[in-house]
């Protein structure tokens, strides 16, 4: 692969080419802040902030505002919040209307990322999107609207019963941190996020020293950094301005509580109990990038090895009961901590906890065997290989790693490490991932059974 | 004002064009593609029923035992030593399919095979797996595992209730069009439980063996490699089907609306369907014109519907609009509170009704025209993904769409993009006028509760 650019700008932004072969390039602007973050620093004040659970994703949804080019141009760039503003316009419309292929945003746990594909007119697009990240336009009437479409998109996730068990499980799971709540927030809290909340997040966490801009494909870096340095200069952006100081959340390695079982969800939509459970394992993200990484990786291997298509564990699992057609399993993590979860469909919770959690001490104490380990590291890196295959994916995986270790380029260096981890090594990381403490099961079981 | 052609995308357009072969009787469709990533085949089985009611009940037996074979075979035993093996021979397990359109169906295998001599060994080391699974799967010799997946089919009847929106377009299918979609659930269940193992093994024995063969291909392979490496698939599966039928049917029409439907389920959002059915069949042209016309309506952000429904009024979350060449009619689905009901309805009337008397300025529709030809450079799939046109996979779906399932125009998408590029806002409304009838629509919802 040809070479991997960075540079950061005067004003901290940090900027990446990756190139990728495709008529395509794919625009990636990011901010760690996502669902997990609801206390901060103030770098001015030194004070210590609370949000309301679901204020990354509200704000991901309102910045896309853009004022009607009456408004005049160029605005005086400080955010502006007029009571109300007609004839609004929207940055997705903007840039499909420039020849954009696909435009969108997203909210996920430690990361809110604008995104556009474009195979024409790249740079004009950054320009647009620039604009609307970085000089938010919030009129009052449009901004407290908005809560009445994110209550929508709320009540159509939970009524996805396996969205309400994964919501659940993080209630369960968590204490004191900001993941044990939706990153879209509740209806309560989605209706308490005030435009001041709002104005204080984007003036502290879209400050360009806090961001990153990720281009997967074909652009001139030389080009790219003076039109983005130019236009955050016409921002009155164009200065270093202290990033936020993340605060550790001090979550504890143990779950709040083993299970539900005595209280369990009850839904009228499906027709067996279904169990989704699973291990927290917390991560510190101060240590060395390697080291982090490694133990991501880890998680993924153990997946893999004990419940991942294919093991010879879950071969075994499914042979004493486990319901073949509905056992799933799946590794996701943040910037500081992984979750490793299985689910299916069954008639005795009871003992689909005892199988999970009894091969999973199993593997602690004894190992995982070297040929499962293997098994698990070319299932890795075929699914390694498949992602670099869709340029969307390949670069949501840059920009996740991007949040996570402070690189997207880590991600790269994460396959390396997949095929350089020993046994040793990751047996020893799994007894650390999979102790009984860590684990939590939610059990949903059907209306009137 | 009319779309301007682009050389560049007349280019990257013409990339994705497939030139026709008639091999040792299977018709192959092949395309050069140079991208990152797998090349993609899909191996087709077509066949014509005497009725719809006919490949809807092979359709089901058929789908019964693809999942069966999941079970695993002599050698590989289990779902996991099956998927285990294909790891190890460096391929992904083969997606294997149907896909039916009234009394067409087709039984398809997808496959993804790396490039260069890894992709060849790959191939060759999968073959035999492959082979195994479609020839001598435990399905077809053991009563257990018969007895196995007949339970699991079973609780996969049962388990629909849990996706609320795909629930709702079955039912709605299965209501206006029972001749075509009469196995509903109760059915459904009824024809699985009653089922014995020699009944799968004939439904899909008779229907490969009835069927027309096809093989779609795009990546770096030759058309003299596809035939080395991936035709002797065929020669497994004596195939005596002839062209016809790869003619696609006619489209259905919807009945003459009643009032609106509810069907009781277990969603507590309200999940809507309007259909509007076209006037008349369109001309494979004038559904382009139709698809610009739609996207005004309702496709994505700078669309009627978000706009208007979303946006001004906070009343959905999602709303999209389709043309469904299949059932000719423009077909609206969105999820909501039960509350909302009457709004959803009269809006999505109003707002149909304006684009229907083309009722929209030069600039909408522009911008509608403008976005349609930028989206025919690529897809984004079902789970969200953006596909260029570049890559393999896009260029095999469409490829099958076009000369299977007639889900897009029977033409490349060059010509489609320089037709798109023809187009007026007089000649939009002109068509909308022509086809869009704002005064028949049929209103379906399905929700734990009625609208109000």
């Amino acid at each position: 692969m040809a070479e991997v650019q960075h540079r950061k700008l005067k004003s901290g932004l940090n900027l990446y080419v990756v190139p990728y072969n495709s008529p395509f390039t794919y625009f990636q602007l990011f901010t760690p802040f996502g669902g997990n973050v609801l206390r901060y620093r103030d770098p001015k004040t030194g004070k210590e902030v609370n949000l309301q659970p679901g204020s990354a994703h509200y704000f991901e949804h309102v910045l896309f505002i853009v004022p009607p080019e009456s408004y005049g141009k160029p605005l005086e760039w400080a955010t502006n919040t007029p009571d109300t503003c007609p004839n609004l316009r929207d940055g997705i419309t903007l840039l499909q209307n420039n020849r954009a292929n696909d435009v969108n945003g997203y909210t996920s746990t430690d990361i809110t990322n604008y995104v556009f594909m474009s195979r024409v007119n790249q740079l004009e697009n950054l320009a647009i999107m620039l604009q609307y990240v970085f000089c938010p336009f919030l009129p009052k009437d449009r901004f407290a609207e908005e809560a009445e479409t994110i209550s929508k998109e709320a009540g159509m996730l939970a009524d996805k019963i396996r969205r309400k068990q994964l919501y659940q499980w993080a209630a369960q799971a968590f204490h004191q941190h900001g993941a044990r709540f939706p990153i879209i927030g509740t209806e309560e809290s989605i209706r308490a996020i005030s435009l001041e909340d709002v104005l204080s997040m984007h003036s502290t966490f879209y400050t360009p020293s806090n961001m990153t801009l990720l281009v997967t494909g074909q652009v001139d870096m030389d080009k790219l950094a003076e039109m983005v340095q130019t236009t955050l200069d016409s921002f009155g952006k164009g200065h270093y301005v202290q990033p936020p100081q993340m605060i550790l959340q001090d979550e504890p390695r143990a779950v709040v509580v083993p299970d539900n079982f005595n209280d369990p969800i009850v839904r009228e939509d499906i027709d067996r109990p279904k169990v989704l459970a699973g291990w927290k394992y917390m991560l510190d993200p101060t240590i060395d990038i390697k080291d982090l990484i490694r133990r991501k990786l880890a998680v993924q291997f153990v997946g893999s090895a004990l419940f991942g298509n294919g093991s010879r564990n879950r071969e075994r699992l499914v042979k004493e009961g486990i319901d073949d057609r509905t056992f799933g399993s799946g590794a996701s993590d943040s910037r500081d901590y992984s979750d490793l979860y299985v689910m299916a469909d069954t008639d005795d919770p009871e003992r689909f906890r005892k199988l999970v959690l009894d091969s999973a001490v199993q593997a602690a104490e004894r190992g995982l065997p070297a040929e499962e380990i293997d098994y698990a590291r070319l299932v890795m890196r075929k699914d390694a290989r498949a992602v670099r295959e869709v340029i969307f994916n390949f670069g949501y995986e840059l920009a996740t790693y991007g949040v996570q270790t402070g690189n997207p380029i880590n991600y790269l260096a994460s396959l390396e490490l997949l095929t350089q981890m020993s046994e040793a090594e990751i047996n020893a990381l799994a007894r650390e991932i999979l102790t009984p403490d860590s684990f939590t099961a939610v059990l949903a079981v059907p209306k009137g059974k | 004002m009319q779309g301007s052609l682009d050389s560049d995308v007349l280019t990257i357009l013409r990339e994705t064009e497939f030139s026709m072969h008639e091999t040792g009787g299977v018709r192959v469709f092949h395309n050069s593609a140079d991208s990152e990533g797998d090349q993609k085949a899909t191996l087709c089985f077509v066949k014509k029923y005497e009725t719809a009611e006919e490949a809807q009940r092979a359709e089901l037996l058929i789908d019964f035992y693809l999942r069966g074979l999941e079970k695993g075979t002599p050698k590989y035993a289990t779902a996991d030593a099956l998927y285990r093996a294909f790891t190890f021979a460096g391929i992904e397990r083969p997606r294997i399919y149907t896909s039916r359109i009234q009394n067409q169906l087709v039984l398809a295998i997808d496959l993804s095979i790396p490039q260069g001599a890894f992709g060849i060994t790959s191939l060759e080391q999968s073959s035999g797996i492959l082979e195994e699974l479609l020839t001598e799967p435990l399905i077809r010799t053991s009563g257990e595992v018969f007895a196995a997946a007949q339970q699991d089919e079973i609780n996969r009847v049962k388990a629909k209730k849990e996706m609320h929106n795909e629930r709702a377009l079955s039912l709605f299918y299965h209501h206006f069009f029972p001749s075509v979609f009469p196995f509903g659930e109760e059915k459904e269940m009824r024809l699985i439980s009653a089922s014995a193992k020699h009944d799968l093994s004939a439904a899909i024995d008779a229907h490969i063996s009835g069927s027309f063969p096809l093989l779609f291909f795009s990546g770096e392979f030759s058309v003299q490699e596809v035939a080395k490496y991936l035709l002797p698939f065929f020669e497994v599966y004596p195939c005596r089907g002839d062209r016809s039928a790869l003619v696609v049917p006619p489209p259905l029409q919807l009945p003459r609306p009643e009032s609106s439907v509810f069907v009781q389920g277990p969603s507590e959002e309200m999940q809507l369907l309007r259909a509007y059915p076209l006037a008349r069949v369109p001309s494979e042209e004038e559904r382009v014109a139709l698809e610009v016309i739609n996207y005004l309506l309702g496709v994505g952000w700078t669309s009627k519907f978000y706009k208007i429904i979303r946006d001004k009024h906070n009343l959905v979350y999602r709303i999209r609009s389709e043309v469904k060449s299949g059932s000719n009619q423009i077909l609206i689905t969105t999820g909501h509170k039960h509350t909302d009901y009457a709004r959803i309805v009269k809006l999505t009337g109003e707002i149909f009704t304006d684009i229907a008397r083309g009722n929209f300025t030069d600039d909408e529709i522009q911008q509608s025209l403008s976005e349609s030809m930028v989206d025919l450079e690529g897809d984004i799939d079902a789970s969200r993904e953006f596909r260029g046109c570049n890559q393999p996979g896009f260029r095999v779906t469409r490829e099958f769409q076009r000369r299977i399932t007639g889900q897009v125009p029977d033409f490349s998408l060059e010509r489609e993009y320089k037709l798109m590029a023809n187009l007026t806002p007089d000649r939009l409304r002109e068509v909308a006028r022509r086809y869009l009838n704002p005064n028949v629509s049929q209103v379906f919802t399905y929700c734990n509760k009625e609208g109000s």
